[in-house]
């Protein structure tokens, strides 16, 4: 499996270079804005790095699912599925290498995050002044910026969940399309209608989940959608074995 | 040692496979014959794994057919099958961090063979004629239980084909098996042992090349004639 990984991030290299090329141009943007102190470049940065920011984390899940559905749908899948590798090492690299991009995008993503921070802050005497108000009213609601960090890291954390458990809902779509229904007209509709079905039956069931009181503070409120999260993963989890089991003794290429 | 019991292949309304049984034995080269859409190809990629029968079951060593027989077989499928980035070294080193069968210094002397030697062009960048000799080259170079060759020598120029079946005969050892589809019988002919004639996915006829020439008193080019005018 961990073979397969290196092709496989390798097969992605040059979507995912382009990408990040184009995030580090517009931070250098973002830098020589603020150390020039030039507010409307700096503001014109900070939004297009927002955009970037999805637009990462856009081409991750689209880079993940592209990369599946190219090997169910073309002879390049006779290079994978002929070697000795199990159905679940196979998708499990290709989880596995969206997931060192996740971890690599969410780092990146945090450095640049404090380092944009703590330059502004100190370029901007306005901002340092914001910052100071904001604190004082962060304290006096009993946040600290201890609590804040935590947020923004269950944040990714949350976000990565959701998005690998719609990767696998749709890796389970198009592995349906590509065994149920593949002598079928049009199963890549199907396959689509399928992924969109699963996602609105994991948000149905998500929405009778009760909230859970857990700690106080930011920590409560981050976390009282637990069980939610835990369904994610759950889902998550099944759509990962039904996917690899369907594939074993159903898939012909 | 390779066993094909009951094999049935259909595609909705479409039988690929009627019912095929088949027994390879280790240590001969085997021709497997028939016209387009006879089976054979379906048949080749069962005994892969990259398809799965709709019934029968195909078992190497009484192992069916898995990760665990995949190691031991080696497939050259009629399509290109190689990821587009790759070069013929990248291709070399996917099938060395794969199959430990893989021999690296009989690969690169193939590629010297067969004039696809420049390790950096890549696969997207080759003609059909070249990509039809790498993909020999790579299936041959693994010395693997059972290679199965789909259509070797379409596209490849008569001194590429002689090299391949040289390569082939030099190579074999009484531990392999080489299962060959070809529509240019005649020069399979030469250098196989057994001969399997597969027609709208049944076997109509097989066995020991030489018994069926002595059977039939017909060469087993002749043989095809034969069968597959009818």
């Amino acid at each position: 499996m961990f073979k397969l990984m290196k092709y496989e991030l390798r097969r992605n290299l040059t979507a995912i270079i382009i990408l990040y090329t184009l995030i580090f141009a517009l931070e250098a943007y973002a830098l020589y804005s603020m150390f020039a102190k030039d507010q409307r470049g700096t503001a014109i940065a900070f939004v297009f790095l927002l955009f970037g920011g999805f637009a990462v984390i856009m081409l991750v899940f689209i880079v993940a699912i592209q990369s599946y559905s190219k090997e169910l749908g073309s002879k390049y899948s006779y290079m994978t599925f002929m070697t000795p590798t199990s159905t679940y090492g196979i998708i499990g690299s290709k989880l596995l290498s969206t997931g060192i991009i996740a971890a690599f995008t969410t780092i990146i993503a945090i450095l640049l995050i404090v380092l944009d921070y703590n330059i502004f802050i100190s370029q901007f005497a306005e901002a340092k002044n914001t910052e100071d108000i904001l604190t004082q009213l962060a304290t006096s609601m009993g946040y600290d910026v201890s609590a804040l960090l935590i947020s923004v890291l269950v944040n990714f954390i949350v976000l990565w969940i959701n998005l690998f458990t719609s990767i696998c809902m749709a890796y389970l779509a198009i592995t349906l399309s590509a065994t149920a229904f593949a002598n079928k007209k049009f199963r890549g509709i199907i396959s689509f209608l399928i992924f969109l079905v699963l996602n609105y039956i994991i948000n149905k069931i998500a929405g009778y989940l009760p909230v859970v009181e857990i700690g106080t503070g930011v920590l409560n409120e981050l976390l009282h959608p637990i069980l939610s999260y835990l369904l994610s993963i759950v889902a998550m989890i099944g759509a990962f074995l039904g996917s690899a089991i369907l594939l074993d003794k159903k898939v012909s290429l | 040692m390779l066993k094909c019991e009951g094999i049935v292949k259909k595609y909705m309304s479409c039988t690929a496979i009627q019912n095929i049984s088949v027994d390879i034995l280790p240590g001969k080269i085997y021709a497997l014959l028939g016209p387009n859409g006879s089976g054979k190809t379906t048949l080749m990629k069962i005994i892969t794994g990259l398809i799965k029968p709709t019934q029968g079951k195909v078992t190497l060593d009484g192992v069916s057919v898995s990760p665990a027989t995949k190691a031991h077989v080696s497939y050259m499928p009629t399509e290109n099958y190689f990821y587009s980035y790759m070069t013929t070294k990248d291709i070399g080193n996917f099938y060395k961090d794969f199959y430990e069968d893989f021999d690296m210094n009989l690969y690169k002397k193939l590629l010297v063979d067969l004039n696809l030697d420049n390790s950096k062009t890549k696969v997207s960048n080759m003609s059909s004629g070249m990509m039809a000799k790498l993909k020999v080259a790579v299936a041959i170079s693994r010395r693997s239980a059972v290679t199965l060759l789909d259509e070797p020598l379409n596209g490849i120029d008569i001194i590429a084909r002689e090299k391949i079946i040289n390569t082939i005969t030099e190579n074999f050892n009484p531990s392999t098996t080489y299962i060959i589809s070809s529509h240019l019988v005649d020069e399979l002919e030469k250098i196989i042992d057994s001969a399997i004639f597969i027609k709208d996915g049944l076997v109509v006829e097989s066995g020991d090349a030489e018994a069926l020439r002595q059977t039939y008193d017909k060469t087993i080019v002749d043989m095809y004639r034969q069968i597959y005018a009818e």
